[in-house]
């Protein structure tokens, strides 16, 4: 029973990642404009210092040592520049509006399966915030 | 005349005991609390996540207000363009985001492991780091008045010089948050 439960996950979560990278590339590739892909590289890198940071902490049980803020503090910069490049690329007009909502939510489906990975496929996290 | 004193009824369950069908009032029930607190954590995020995030946000939303004035003033070529030294209040709000939050806060206090010999070093930093973020406030409202207000510039140029103000009232907010967030007296991420 557990074991097709991580199944299901398992496969939702990659069909999640396969749709965003789908709309981020789509995004691109409608416009012929390729700017938007530097959204990728944000997202792929936000959880990075999360990661760093929950494992420099020694306290098992405790999501409150200041090592595991500065590792949200800096993975909200990755998050909100991901919003920040198509934002200031459409304000100049070198994206459209569509190309830019379109690899936003590319981005945040890509950024939150990462988020389900760790949530559901590390054992660390039972006891743990999903955040 | 004689009065009849019922004894006050402790037991909740007392009716059930006794196979009474007249209830009295409305039934008591228990619940227990703590069985829907244990998950609390994983639904509520905690103080840290909430400050770690926020002050995360308004920090990296000030500066793409920066970058979005400087790019769009150096694309479109408007009149007056970001310059070398409207990074400087921006740099400088960072500076002191770092230097108050490397502050640590036992040592401030002059608590447990650190003794009161290092309180004093500890406050300089704090007057130190809190000065250069109001003096980095001061300079980008400076430069916003002489640069954009006083030569009454309208539009979009006048909205770039405002980007830099409130990017560093942002980093000004941020650094606060993260200060006082992370150091306050009482912890309740022990649910």
């Amino acid at each position: 029973m557990n074991n097709n439960n991580n199944n299901n996950n398992f496969k939702s979560n990659a069909f999640f990642f396969a749709i965003g990278v789908l709309l981020i590339i789509l995004s691109c590739a409608l416009e012929s404009n390729w700017w938007s892909l530097f959204v990728v590289l944000t997202y792929a890198i936000a959880p990075l210092p999360n990661i760093i940071c929950s494992n420099l902490s020694y306290e098992d049980f405790s999501d409150g040592s200041s090592s595991n803020e500065v590792g949200y503090f800096f993975t909200s910069i990755f998050i909100i520049s991901g919003f920040g490049i198509p934002a200031v690329l459409t304000h100049i007009g070198v994206i459209t509006t569509l190309s830019a909502t379109l690899s936003i939510v590319g981005g945040l489906m890509v950024y939150g399966t990462i988020i389900g990975y760790r949530f559901f496929f590390s054992r660390r996290y039972e006891y743990d915030s999903i955040y | 005349m004689s009065v009849r004193y019922q004894p006050l009824d402790t037991d909740m369950y007392a009716n059930e005991i006794r196979g009474n069908t007249i209830s009295y009032g409305p039934r008591s029930f228990n619940i227990d609390v703590s069985r829907f607190f244990f998950c609390m954590h994983k639904i509520f995020p905690s103080r840290s996540i909430v400050v770690g995030y926020l002050s995360g946000i308004l920090f990296t939303v000030g500066w793409w207000l920066f970058f979005d004035a400087l790019i769009y003033s150096k694309y479109n070529k408007l009149e007056v363009q970001i310059g070398i030294w409207d990074w400087i209040p921006g740099l400088l709000s960072t500076l002191a985001l770092i230097i108050i939050n490397l502050i640590n806060q036992e040592a401030l206090r002059g608590e447990d492991d650190y003794g009161d010999e290092y309180m004093p070093n500890a406050k300089l930093c704090a007057f130190i780091g809190v000065s250069i973020a109001l003096a980095a406030l001061g300079s980008s409202l400076t430069i916003f008045i002489m640069e954009y207000v006083i030569p009454q510039l309208q539009g979009p140029v006048k909205f770039c010089g405002g980007e830099i103000v409130l990017q560093n009232v942002l980093i000004f907010i941020s650094a606060m948050i993260f200060w006082f967030g992370r150091n306050s007296e009482e912890n309740d991420d022990y649910l």
